[in-house]
């Protein structure tokens, strides 16, 4: 039987070096194309991929079991990559951005139905992606982390250390910036 | 339900997460309304797009280079504040209370013992905390059991004790060295 991240964590604890092998490798590439979404660089996301992983270790002590593995190891992912980024930068793109977002709500203009398909079209998604790598990186982390990841609300909120409240809006606003983006890049037609 | 009610409710429809009645309201107003209904399939198929993303592989050797500086970093954490200075300055500070007892310690501890009342308190207070330990000692021994196995705590007081270790050994070669009246002699000359 497979041993639960929680229980690795214990021998990890115990001075169990494999442990902690068989956790990178169980979560190595999700945390890769975490911070590669989010930092939008194959070399810069294994650099955070693999600082995350010593930060980790380094921490492990102060894990206490009150929330998944997961959860605390994503919210030093996330930390990782967001420093990585610069804060004082994304502070600025996110504050003329979510101005941005409340001024401007693009009513859709006769003739940009999309199609029924239109997700399933390559040129499309590949626009999309493109302009999520444009988004601030506390969007893209947010965006990645809800939709690519998979994390609920909640757990969003402890791995960022925002109230549900604040996840909740980043993620609106991260998706009306994209729909705004996606609606100016196929202007007259999908 | 209108256009407004619609897009306020939008992004908690397509997150699955509206109420059975609210979810079956906004499925009525985009049967009818194609503005909103071409609004939804948009935002709909962004968000296909974003999670259809594919999946990158990494590099065979990462998982060796990770733990490469894990090991380094243990190596590291020998050198670390628990192992060398907590021990030193535990030392230190147990030094300086020997010195403060062989100095000074019989002539305080006469003045304290006559101070009667004082002493029949303390007694109280050390005999209520002595119950209150007591009656809550399994599960603190439980707590202290599984702390001390997967803590600093443990690090921090096998440091403490050494740093004791350290005191007495000290202590020991000192006294070896010179007698009471000596080492007394000795700390006049360093300590006010």
């Amino acid at each position: 039987m497979e041993i639960s991240d929680e229980g690795l964590v214990e021998r990890v604890k115990r001075g169990d070096a494999r442990a902690f092998e068989i956790l990178i490798d169980r979560h190595k590439r999700m945390v890769f194309n975490v911070a590669y979404r989010i930092l939008g660089n194959r070399d810069d996301a294994e650099d955070a991929a693999q600082e995350s992983f010593v930060r980790c270790y380094k921490s492990i002590s102060s894990f206490r079991g009150g929330s998944k593995f997961t959860t605390w190891l994503y919210s030093i992912v996330s930390n990782v990559c967001l420093s990585e980024v610069g804060k004082s930068r994304w502070r600025q793109e996110f504050v003329e951005l979510n101005q941005q977002a409340e001024a401007v709500f693009p009513e859709l203009s006769e003739g940009t139905e999309p199609p029924e398909d239109i997700a399933i079209r390559e040129d499309f998604r590949e626009k999309v992606r493109e302009l999520v790598r444009s988004l601030p990186p506390q969007y893209r982390a947010v965006i990645t982390l809800y939709h690519f990841k998979g994390f609920t609300y909640k757990e969003l909120s402890e791995i960022l250390d925002l109230p549900v409240g604040t996840i909740k809006t980043h993620l609106y606003r991260a998706r009306e910036l994209l729909r705004k983006a996606v609606l100016e890049r196929f202007e007259g037609g999908i | 339900m209108d256009c407004k009610e619609s897009r306020r409710l939008l992004n908690t429809y397509l997150d699955g997460l509206l109420s059975g009645e609210e979810r079956k309201a906004v499925d009525d107003h985009l049967a009818v309304c194609e503005h909103c209904r071409t609004h939804y399939r948009l935002m709909e198929g962004i968000l296909v797009a974003v999670e259809s993303e594919p999946i990158l592989e990494l590099g065979e050797d990462f998982t060796e280079r990770v733990m490469a500086q894990v090991l380094k970093t243990k190596k590291a954490a020998i050198f670390s504040f628990e192992n060398i200075l907590l021990p030193v300055i535990t030392a230190a500070a147990a030094c300086v209370g020997i010195g403060f007892y062989l100095l000074w310690g019989r002539r305080l501890m006469p003045v304290l013992l006559k101070q009667g009342y004082l002493l029949n308190k303390i007694s109280d207070w050390l005999l209520l905390a002595f119950y209150n330990w007591l009656t809550t000692l399994p599960s603190r021994a439980i707590d202290f059991i599984a702390e001390l196995t997967s803590s600093k705590t443990f690090e921090q007081s096998s440091s403490i004790f050494g740093g004791l270790l350290l005191a007495y050994i000290i202590y020991q070669l000192v006294s070896l060295i010179y007698d009471n009246t000596r080492i007394k002699y000795m700390l006049r000359r360093f300590l006010p």
